[in-house]
Formats: C-alpha cells, sequence, structure tokens
C-alpha cells in the first residue's frame, strides 16, 4: 500500500475528481432541483467517489467504496490503474486459526473478557470503515482506517472551504 | 562492533568460541533484521523517517556471546562506544530510567537509551517497584534478563519509530516509551521456560514478547495518571495482532493519544469516535453545500459557447481554485483569479428564461456557476492547465 499523500495534492486531486464526479451524476440522474435531500446525497455521493478515486485503488477501502457506487450509477469512467483486490489468502485456514485460538482463550477468564470488547468495538470499527468486513487482519484494518481518516479529513477540508466560499458569495451577492 | 571488554578480557580460545557463536547468532540477527525491515519501508514513509536511519540502528547491534554464564559476569555490551559498565544499583537505575525518560528525545539519534537499558536489563530481579514494571518479563524468568533477540529485532523499528513519532511531540509522556525500549536493548537473552509451560521456542518467543509487551504498558499506565484502571483492558485483548507499530501510526492521527495512551479498548474507542465525527461533518457539510441556493443563474448552456465542451474540462481546477484560492492555488496564478470571483455582480444577468432551463443544468450549485463563469473570463489563461488536466484524466 503507497504511503498516504500530501494533504494539500491530495485535496487539489479531490477537487478535481469531485467536479468530474458532480457533472457525471448530473447527467445520469436528473435530478429535482428542489430536492435538497436527493442533492445532499448526489453531492456525498460524488465526493465519496472522488476521494475513493483519488486514491487511485491503492487501498481496501478506496476499491470498496468504488465497487459499492458503482452500482448506484453507471460510470463510465474508473480507475485506471486499479490493482486488483488481494485475494482472500487462506481465508478458511485463518478462519480456523481463529477458532482454535478462541478456544485456547477461553480458559483464562480475565483475557477473554478485555479480549471480547476489543473484538466488539474492532467490529464496530469494521462497519464503519468502507471494506472494513473483508478485512480479516486487524493491522491492515488499522492501516486502511486510518488511510480513511486522512482522506476523510482533506474531504471534510474542502467541503468546508467550499462552503464558506459560497457563503461569501452570496453574501457579495445580496451586498 | 565494540570488542568485549567487560571485567576481565576474553583469552584466546574461548575467543574462538565466541566467535563461533556470534557467527551463527548474527546470521540469525541477520536474518530477522531484514523482516522488520521489510515493514518499517512503508511505516518510515509515513512517519518520515528515513528508512536508512532506522537500518542502521537496527544493524547497530552486535551478536553476543550464547553462553550463559558469561551474561552473569559481563554486563550486556552496546554499541555506543564509552558505555562499558552500569551499575547494578537499584536506585541508579532508577535515577537512569527516569533520566531516560526526559533525556530520550534529544539523544534519540545516538541511540543512547543505550545507555538506561542495559540498567534495566543488568538489574538483577529488581526489588523497586518502579523497575519491576520496566524488568517485569526479565525476573518472570529465572533470574535473568529475558528478552529474546528476536523479539528484540522485530520490536526494534516499532520502538525506533515510537521514539520518533514522540520526538516531535513536547510531552514527557510521549518519551517514556523510550524508557520502554530499554528492556529490549539487548540483542538476545536466555528465555526460560517456566515451569508448566512449554518449551517450544515459539512459544517461548511469543511469550517473552508478550510479556515485554505487557511490561511497556503496565509502564505506561503508570507514568499517565488515571490510567490504572484501564490495565485490565490491555490482557492479550486482540492477542498478537495488534501490532505496537499500529498504535504508533494512531498516535499521529489521533492527537487524543498524544496525551494519554492507554488499553487497546479505549484506542479503538477513539478511533471509532473520530471516524464518525468525520462522517457526520462530511454529511452536514454536504448537506449545507446541497442547501445553497444557485443565486448565480448562469446557465450553462447560455453562457458557454457551443465548443466549449473542452474547454469545461480544462475548467475544473481552475474554476475551483477562485473558490480555493486560500490554500490549494499556485501563488503565481492567485491575482488572475481572484478577480473572476468577485466579478459576479457586475456581469449583467442573463434573460430570466435562463432560469427556467435550469432544472437539467444549474444543479451544481456554486461549482457550476463558478465553472460557467469562468471559462469565458479566462479562456486564454487556461489553456495550458486544460493540457495538463486532459493528460491526468
Amino acid at each position: 500500500m503507497r504511503p498516504p499523500p500530501n494533504s494539500s495534492t491530495f485535496k487539489r486531486e479531490f477537487v478535481k475528481k469531485w467536479l468530474l464526479a458532480l457533472q457525471l451524476c448530473n447527467h445520469n440522474n436528473n435530478i429535482n432541483k428542489n430536492d435538497v435531500v436527493k442533492r445532499k446525497d448526489t453531492i456525498k455521493l460524488s465526493a465519496e467517489i472522488a476521494m475513493a478515486s483519488v486514491r487511485n485503488g491503492a487501498t481496501c477501502w478506496s476499491r470498496a467504496l468504488m465497487a459499492k457506487h458503482s452500482s448506484s450509477f453507471h460510470v463510465t469512467t474508473k480507475p485506471h490503474h486499479m490493482p486488483p483486490p488481494p485475494p482472500p489468502r487462506h481465508y478458511k485456514k485463518r478462519v480456523r486459526c481463529k477458532k482454535i485460538i478462541k478456544r485456547s482463550r477461553r480458559c483464562c477468564h480475565n483475557r477473554s473478557a478485555a479480549a471480547a470488547v476489543v473484538r466488539r468495538k474492532t467490529a464496530v470499527l469494521r462497519k464503519l470503515v468502507p471494506g472494513g468486513e473483508l478485512m480479516d487482519d486487524e493491522a491492515s484494518l488499522i492501516r486502511e482506517t486510518l488511510d480513511y481518516v486522512m482522506s476523510l479529513r482533506a474531504q471534510v477540508d474542502v467541503m468546508r472551504r467550499l462552503a464558506r466560499a459560497s457563503d461569501c458569495v452570496a453574501m457579495c451577492n445580496i451586498v | 562492533m565494540e570488542p568485549l571488554s567487560g571485567p576481565g578480557a576474553r583469552p584466546g580460545p574461548t575467543a574462538d568460541e565466541t566467535a563461533l557463536d556470534s557467527v551463527q547468532f548474527g546470521d540469525d540477527i541477520r536474518h530477522l533484521i531484514s523482516v522488520p525491515t521489510e515493514n518499517a519501508s512503508s511505516f518510515t514513509a509515513l512517519l518520515e523517517l528515513p528508512p536508512n536511519q532506522a537500518v542502521e540502528l537496527l544493524h547497530h547491534r552486535s551478536p553476543q556471546s550464547t553462553r550463559p554464564d558469561s551474561r552473569h559476569q559481563q554486563p550486556p555490551q552496546h554499541f555506543n562506544a564509552g558505555l562499558v559498565t552500569f551499575p547494578t544499583n537499584a536506585a541508579l537505575i532508577e535515577r537512569a530510567a527516569k533520566f531516560s525518560v526526559f533525556a530520550a528525545e534529544e539523544e534519540l539519534n545516538n541511540g543512547s537509551n543505550a545507555i538506561t537499558s542495559p540498567d534495566a536489563n543488568s538489574a538483577p530481579s529488581s526489588s523497586s517497584a518502579n523497575l519491576q514494571k520496566v524488568v517485569k518479563a526479565e525476573p518472570a524468568e529465572a533470574a535473568s534478563c529475558p528478552t529474546v533477540a528476536a523479539k528484540d529485532e522485530n520490536q526494534r523499528p516499532s520502538s525506533k519509530r515510537k521514539e520518533r513519532e514522540k520526538k516531535g511531540k513536547a510531552s514527557s509522556k510521549k518519551s517514556k516509551s523510550a524508557a520502554n525500549e530499554d528492556s529490549e536493548q539487548l540483542p538476545y537473552v536466555h528465555v526460560r521456560a517456566r515451569r508448566g509451560q512449554a518449551t517450544d521456542s515459539h512459544s517461548l518467543a511469543e511469550r517473552a514478547r508478550r510479556e515485554k509487551i505487557n511490561a511497556r504498558m503496565k509502564l505506561l499506565q503508570e507514568l499517565v495518571p488515571g490510567c490504572n484502571k484501564q490495565e485490565k483492558l490491555w490482557g492479550n485483548g486482540g492477542g498478537g495482532q495488534w501490532g505496537v507499530s499500529s498504535f504508533l501510526h494512531l498516535v499521529t492521527v489521533f492527537p487524543l493519544f498524544a496525551r494519554q495512551i492507554s488499553g487497546t479498548a479505549l484506542v479503538l474507542d477513539e478511533i471509532i469516535n473520530h471516524v464518525q465525527t468525520l462522517q457526520q461533518q462530511v454529511e452536514v457539510l454536504s448537506m449545507k453545500l446541497a442547501a445553497v441556493n444557485p443565486r448565480l443563474d448562469f446557465n450553462l448552456d447560455n453562457m458557454l459557447p457551443a465548443d466549449s465542451g473542452s474547454l469545461m474540462d480544462s475548467n475544473f481546477p481552475a474554476m475551483m481554485m477562485p473558490v480555493m484560492w486560500p490554500e490549494v492555488q499556485p501563488n503565481g496564478n492567485r491575482q488572475q483569479y481572484h478577480q473572476p470571483l468577485w466579478n459576479f455582480d457586475v456581469v449583467p444577468q442573463p434573460p430570466a428564461g435562463g432560469w427556467g432551463r435550469e432544472d437539467g443544468h444549474n444543479f451544481m450549485t456554486p461549482e457550476n456557476s463558478l465553472l460557467s463563469y469562468v471559462s469565458p473570463a479566462d479562456s486564454a489563461s487556461l489553456n495550458s492547465s486544460q493540457s495538463q488536466l486532459k493528460m491526468e484524466l
């Protein structure tokens, strides 16, 4: 997995792709302008797609996001250099190993209580991060989460500035 | 590599044996070193740590003699010249450990945390409460310093990364991690099996590693006030999968961790909170953006000339730049782009018919309007970015 990019380059790329995605959304579904909720959804959707495509499929969460949204509308432009998702490596073996580990952990009660708490929280995190369920390895889950969080931060930053700018413009127009 | 210069230089015949052992051991260590450095390469980029530095530190260790009796007689050797013998006085060790907490940040690159490590390591089953936590792994084994070489190498990159991260932060609490590394500075140790436990090398190594992590965390909790209740949550929560390196990354990204590092469950909690917060913010902001009225009643069809299709593509970076000009834009183009943004009121409004056709076309609120506006004004200047953008897309 390549290291997360510089924040400003990420934002620049994100902005470009966001506009592109918005245009695509716009062309594909002629949404009623007055329906704010639908507009919001479209904006959010396009932003998510843009965020995922900036990563260009280098991370699991971006691939999962693209896969999730590709069904909602026909994306003609696909990420170009998307590597194939990692195969479920020895998934069955891992499951068996996990069962053995769980069984062995049952003997120690104290530990299992803490482990149960951790497992529960890990499950919650998996649901939050796109593509989280696909990752068995907790280390990779953490890595993906970090990347996802940084992308989210950049996205929030861009959107916030945009909102602020549009407010400024609106105020200027009023005046 | 420092020659063995402990109390009593080795005579000739024994030197051969030690050399033989050290050669074998050196191969093992090198093999083990190669594994963590692969992991280190991606993480060091994240942490802006030059990989060669990490590797250099890893390779700094010299293999030691594997003679059991020699270890008691001679203190462990370290790569830093000048650190020959260390007192086994408990008080002194404690002081040195505390010193390392505050001094580790400056001396990071020198690897002088080794100063503390031999102190902690060379202490026999220490009676002081503080040190007991640090050397907790050690008295657990039968009265010797029980860090496993394999785990040392594996922990090295993570510990170095930890140090480097915490170097950036001003709190001494972060540097306490440096004190935790003292238990693993030895290139190898003997690990003796406890009664009734498996003597398999893997399980021994695993156990030593677990104990080391536990010791480290206990020390952390000791230093952070109010953390003692979280002790229970550590345990083997998540087991070996929650590598220390993962947490190090969390420290960079989640600012809260800079102040308080405790418990796998709390860490996870914080992460979950953060992700949820960010997602909510995205939601709110997109709602806000959707609610913005397209007061700028430019219609794409109206404003753009017929051949604007390609021009539109090129405007993507340009028109967002007026909006984003505070930070995203290169400085050279700033002045140019200021004007279009603020010329909105100056441009005469299109006829009212433009409003009627908004449905399909003016969905994109400020973006589109800016987009349509900038194109006639600055088309000439955007040609360069146009070709660039086309290549990118």
